[in-house]
């Protein structure tokens, strides 16, 4: 049986993992571009999953033989659904959650912040679901919590309180939502992060892979907490 | 010679007479039905609030590049198709349907401190918190205690901004009949018990508002945006939508005559009153007789969104706009009474009701307890 770990540029984290993960079978690559994810990017055709991004599909077929998806092997994918793309947003110079607002930013609902994560994650639970319609046995892997020295704070001076708000909202609504389907989700939240919500400092990655400073990614440490959830999530679907 | 007689009528226009202004002319061409009192430019900054029907006024002003005054806009992530299912972008701010000039004068009490109602949250089941003085501006409700004092709190802080950052504020006149705490005269947009909340005979009344409250009830909200803005300027209207139920134990048709023609009536004594308010016909335009009720849907209270753009059309025009719905296929006219086809203009084409897909109306859900 193959295991395929695949996903945005999040998965950065595992390419350092190949020992750990073929002790499992598996073996880990990039899908590409997360965004292509708050919209829907797939399909279903003769049983099995087609990518619509043609950089998904050239990835996938390089490393399996096929440019779609189907029952044949376990996937796991490390995608956001935790909401990065939500809470870097410049509607947050703004608008806060209500919980967090203040005086002076425009609180949002919590009614209406999930239909913003909502909105987001629309994308990857059509994908999630034309996996499930095609039988496809796969778990979900959670993407590292926020960094403090992200742009989003940095640079574009988001809101550190309102950042952990929204990226705690996002991960709820997500667990749930896998949940409800009997999607196994692998995390290392409770591990990785600080009393606010953050990425410990020493689990970011300091420069792509490229060599360019890297503010958003976290690092291999990270990766080697996730796998014994990826072992467990494997032999659980295996 | 003696002098040719003459008298008041002899110079009047040809609009002050039924026969030229009506009988020979099409429903749609009438002329000088509306003559703005004061211009409007699109460097007014324009409030709106009112009925579900001001809705379509406040957009069409959004749409035409008018200074639309919006002081609690959408999260901009919040797609636009869901705005209107949490009240963004339906007024001013979020206040949602304002049905009589009662409800408007105590938002702003409320929003000045001067008003802190006996009622003042309806705690669901589920323990979701609704607002009960705009019920369906969360259709869940809020999530606790915390998330509606939030929006409870920005909401109000945004009414307080209106009266200095307005320089013209519409108000379209919907309703007579409402619904008030008998504790402390609060008055609720929807019966409790409707949409959200519970109805308690000994707490919740129906009231019929008379012409003198009403007027008095405008007059009031008038003196308090002009004591901070003496410049600001006041567009009336009346909705043409009659009522979906009433309470006042007569014929809904009778009841909706009677509101109406108070509602116009209380709209003609402020502009005879005020030289800082206006008055335009959109009810005469969609409900009046000589419409035959075109405008309408088949229920005959739904306004078409034919009638929407009609009634749109006419007040841009008068302030030199031009026309933004081109016919898109011709309808024909009604036949006249007499038989004959009117001579003009087909009427604009366009499917759909106007309340289908872009105005939320609270009171609509009252049909929903009809027989």
């Amino acid at each position: 049986m193959s295991v395929h770990i695949t996903g945005n540029s999040h998965v950065v984290c595992l390419r350092h993992a190949g020992d750990a993960l073929a002790e499992v079978g598996a073996a880990a690559f990039p899908l590409g571009n997360g965004k292509f994810e708050s919209e829907r990017f797939s399909r279903v055709e003769s049983g099995r999953v087609v990518l619509d991004p043609e950089q998904y599909r050239t990835n996938v077929e390089r490393r399996t033989g096929a440019p779609t998806i189907g029952a044949d092997a376990v996937w796991g994918f490390l995608q956001i659904g935790h909401g990065a793309r939500v809470w870097r947003d410049a509607t947050w110079l703004t608008h806060a959650p209500a919980a967090v607002a203040g005086a002076d930013l425009q609180p949002v609902s919590a009614q209406v912040l999930t239909a913003i994560i909502e909105r987001d994650q629309a994308g990857l639970r059509a994908f999630y679901e034309d996996l499930l319609a095609c039988g496809v046995r796969f778990f979900a892997i959670a993407a590292p919590a926020p960094r403090r020295d992200h742009p989003a704070l940095v640079t574009r001076g988001i809101r550190p309180e309102v950042v952990a708000e929204i990226d705690r909202a996002a991960r709820r609504i997500w667990r749930s939502w896998l949940a409800e389907r009997g999607v196994p989700l692998v995390e290392a939240y409770d591990a990785s992060t600080d009393a606010e919500g953050f990425l410990h400092a020493h689990l970011g990655a300091t420069s792509t892979p490229g060599g360019e400073p890297d503010r958003s990614h976290a690092n291999d440490e990270y990766g080697r907490l996730l796998l014994p959830g990826i072992a467990e999530a494997v032999r659980s679907l295996g | 010679m003696a002098p040719m007689a003459t008298h008041p009528y002899a110079d009047l226009p040809r609009r002050a007479f039924w026969r030229s202004a009506i009988s020979e002319r099409s429903a749609l061409e009438l002329e000088g039905l509306y003559e703005p009192r004061f211009a409007v430019d699109r460097q007014d900054r324009i409030a709106t609030a009112g009925s579900c029907f001001a809705q379509h006024i406040g957009r069409n002003f959004r749409e035409r590049g008018y200074g639309f005054l919006d002081l609690e806009p959408a999260p901009a992530l919040l797609p636009k198709a869901e705005h209107l299912t949490y009240g963004y972008g339906m007024y001013s701010a979020r206040f949602g349907n304002l049905y009589t000039p009662r409800q408007l004068v105590q938002l702003f009490e409320r929003a000045e401190g001067g008003r802190a109602p006996v009622e003042d949250v309806w705690i669901e089941a589920d323990g979701r918190h609704v607002d009960p003085f705009r019920p369906t501006i969360e259709p869940g409700g809020f999530a606790d205690a915390a998330d509606y004092a939030a929006a409870r709190g920005a909401h109000l802080a945004a009414v307080r901004r209106i009266p200095t950052e307005t320089d013209l504020f519409v108000f379209t006149f919907g309703l007579t009949e409402s619904w008030r705490d008998t504790r402390d005269g609060s008055v609720y947009p929807t019966c409790p018990g409707t949409v959200h909340g519970e109805f308690d005979p000994a707490h919740h009344e129906f009231v019929n508002f008379r012409h003198r409250e009403l007027l008095e009830d405008f007059e009031s909200f008038m003196a308090m945006m002009l004591a901070a803005n003496p410049a600001v300027r006041f567009l009336i209207t009346v909705s043409p939508v009659p009522l979906t139920a009433t309470a006042s134990g007569g014929h809904v048709l009778s009841a909706t005559m009677a509101s109406k023609s108070t509602l116009r009536s209380v709209c003609a004594e402020l502009v005879a009153s005020h030289s800082q308010v206006d008055y335009f016909p959109s009810y005469e335009l969609v409900a009046s007789h000589p419409m035959r009720a075109m405008f309408f849907e088949p229920n005959l209270r739904t306004v078409a969104r034919r009638g929407v753009a009609h009634v749109m059309d006419y007040f841009f025009t008068a302030h030199g706009e031009p026309s933004a719905a081109a016919p898109a296929a011709p309808v024909a006219a009604p036949v006249a009474a007499s038989g004959a086809a009117p001579a003009g203009p087909a009427v604009p084409a366009g499917s759909g009701s106007a309340a289908d897909d872009d105005v939320v109306c609270d009171e609509a859900i009252l049909e929903a307890f009809g027989r």
